[in-house]
């Protein structure tokens, strides 16, 4: 398949600090890969980088075949790029947003027009587009980004953390916007700190934390590792002997500090149950029980772990 | 035309539409570019008897320098707080086409502004249709000019517009009252006139004493020619100073 973005050891430096670390991926034509990582992990720097809005300080980039920076003016006219926060102009209505984006983009007075309507009735803005960007809701102002991101029509689409800080259903929306443009043929690069948005959008993520890349694999391989870093947090009344914990059935990693308790594992209910017999075995009150799902920084750890007993 | 100087043009004008939109009411460059020459003129003439003749080239060129300066400088530092620079340069829009469609802007709001000193002194003077044909080169020559010239004083990668416009009245102070703005050049110390000589604005002046009252130290079209080497100087500082701190704004 032919490969749409190519990426190879790019770095980037800020003085002494590397924001991005030697990062190399490739995406192939109409898939939808994402960049999966917290806050400060290097995501943005990366789509910087690859969008040609910042020079890597190292390494090389290719995107649709052609070498950033060199060629970025050429490469941004296939492009989409919506940047990480919803940056209209609040000053203009969302139509003159629009027809600004299409000016730039060199498009014709009457496919500004059409196209402008046709992607405001998609995102369900049209009525409000001749209003001032300044009245409208996060969430509108995120789908009248989108909109002026797509007025190119780009085979290749960088978004970043597109559905960030918006309500459920205005987040709902937008991956359903981007689910039609993968299902059009595009080429999408999406990067996002929310799990669950990786697995329902993209069919390769890559986990990248502290400017590295962890592990590239597809949504379904990182959920397994994902399930066995869920954890029991438990407190009670009394410190419980740690071997006793660790003989329990499900039970992985286990860390006591006095009374209270942390256990890792893949099946939290079982763990849990386990527990709260235990306690009422020892004649110990169980004070506070629950269950956690696994942190960006807690996958990243085990990935790395993962990586490291493999070698 | 080419088909991408075509795109060019089309860029920078959808540029320059969007500052008139949106930057021209913003309170800056209302401050900076009506109110300040205004007030500034004021406190020069009130309680002195001087003849409309003697106030016209200071006003008219004071109104150029302040207007054509205070849209430029209010741009880059919103659209860096806005983020809105980022789109913009992550789209297929070279860098000069951004800076020369903002300096279209100001430029154009320049000479919105000039048309009130300009008007006062054909009505107040009495100047020829020659006359007032220089005036109005001088006008769109300084407009260009100092247009480059705000753009250059927001450089710095900040993204407070008092920031820059601080940095700018530290210089656009000391240049009006170096370059024979309310007293012309020819009668200036020779010292101040030695100095005076490498402000930009010494030119602008000068035209206009020089087309006005006649008080002229150079030739108006030498005056032109010199602002005119000016403005590609500031042209090609500005771009080089906005490429250099672009990331650093990002």
């Amino acid at each position: 398949m032919e490969q749409v973005i190519f990426a190879e050891d790019i770095v980037k430096r800020y003085g002494d600090v590397s924001a991005v670390d030697g990062i190399s991926f490739s995406v192939q034509r109409g898939e939808i890969f994402g960049l999966l990582g917290p806050n400060g992990a290097g995501k943005t720097t990366t789509v910087r980088m690859l969008t040609g809005v910042i020079s890597p300080s190292s390494g090389s980039i290719s995107i649709l075949g052609l070498d950033m920076p060199a060629s970025a003016n050429e490469i941004r006219k296939h492009i989409g790029v919506l940047p990480e926060t919803a940056n209209v102009y609040v000053d203009l209505t969302g139509q003159q947003n629009m027809a600004l984006f299409g000016n730039l983009y060199g498009l014709k007075k009457d496919a500004i027009t059409e196209r402008s309507a046709q992607l405001l009735r998609k995102m369900n803005i049209l009525e409000a587009s001749n209003r001032l960007a300044k009245t409208y809701s996060k969430g509108m102002k995120q789908r009248l980004s989108l909109s002026m991101t797509l007025m190119t029509d780009g085979e290749v689409l960088f978004l970043d953390e597109p559905t960030s800080g918006l309500d459920a259903e205005s987040a709902r929306e937008i991956r359903g916007v981007i689910s039609e443009m993968a299902d059009e043929g595009r080429t999408i690069l999406l990067t996002t700190h929310n799990m669950q948005e990786a697995q329902d959008l993209c069919s390769r993520v890559a986990v990248i934390n502290r400017g590295k890349i962890a592990a590239i694999d597809t949504p379904v391989n990182l959920r397994r590792t994902f399930e066995e870093r869920q954890s029991v947090v438990m407190q009670f009344a009394q410190p419980i002997p740690k071997e006793r914990i660790q003989a329990l059935a499900g039970v992985g990693e286990v860390f006591v500090t006095g009374p209270n308790v942390r256990c890792y594992t893949s099946d939290p209910g079982m763990v849990l149950t386990g527990l709260v017999e235990l306690a009422e075995e020892l004649g110990i009150k169980v004070i506070s029980g629950s269950t956690e799902t696994a942190s960006l920084e807690d996958v990243f750890l085990e990935l790395i772990r993962s990586k490291g007993e493999r070698r | 035309m080419t088909e991408s100087a075509n795109l060019y043009l089309r860029q920078i004008l959808a540029i320059a539409r969007k500052d008139i939109r949106v930057y021209y009411t913003k309170g800056p460059t209302l401050i900076f570019g009506l109110l300040f020459p205004f007030f500034f003129f004021l406190s020069f003439v009130v309680g002195r008897e001087m003849e409309p003749t003697t106030l016209m080239p200071g006003l008219i060129a004071m109104v150029v320098f302040f207007s054509a300066t205070a849209v430029g400088p209010v741009i880059f530092p919103i659209e860096t707080r806005g983020n809105t620079l980022e789109r913009l340069v992550s789209l297929p829009v070279p860098l000069w086409c951004i800076l020369t469609g903002d300096s279209l802007a100001s430029a154009a709001f320049c000479l919105i502004s000039s048309t009130v000193p300009v008007t006062l002194a054909y009505l107040l003077i009495g100047l020829s249709l020659g006359q007032i044909a220089l005036t109005v080169v001088g006008v769109i020559a300084g407009s260009v000019c100092f247009a480059f010239f705000g753009q250059l004083l927001s450089a710095p990668p900040v993204d407070q517009t008092s920031t820059i416009m601080m940095l700018g009245t530290m210089v656009k102070f000391p240049l009006v009252f170096i370059s024979g703005i309310f007293i012309p050049l020819v009668a200036l110390p020779e010292m101040i006139r030695f100095v005076s000589l490498l402000s930009p604005l010494t030119y602008l002046a000068d035209l206009f004493w020089g087309l006005l009252t006649g008080a002229s130290v150079f030739h108006p079209l030498l005056n032109l020619a010199i602002i005119a080497g000016w403005t590609v100087l500031l042209i090609v500082a500005s771009f080089l100073a906005h490429r250099r701190t672009l990331e650093k704004r990002l």
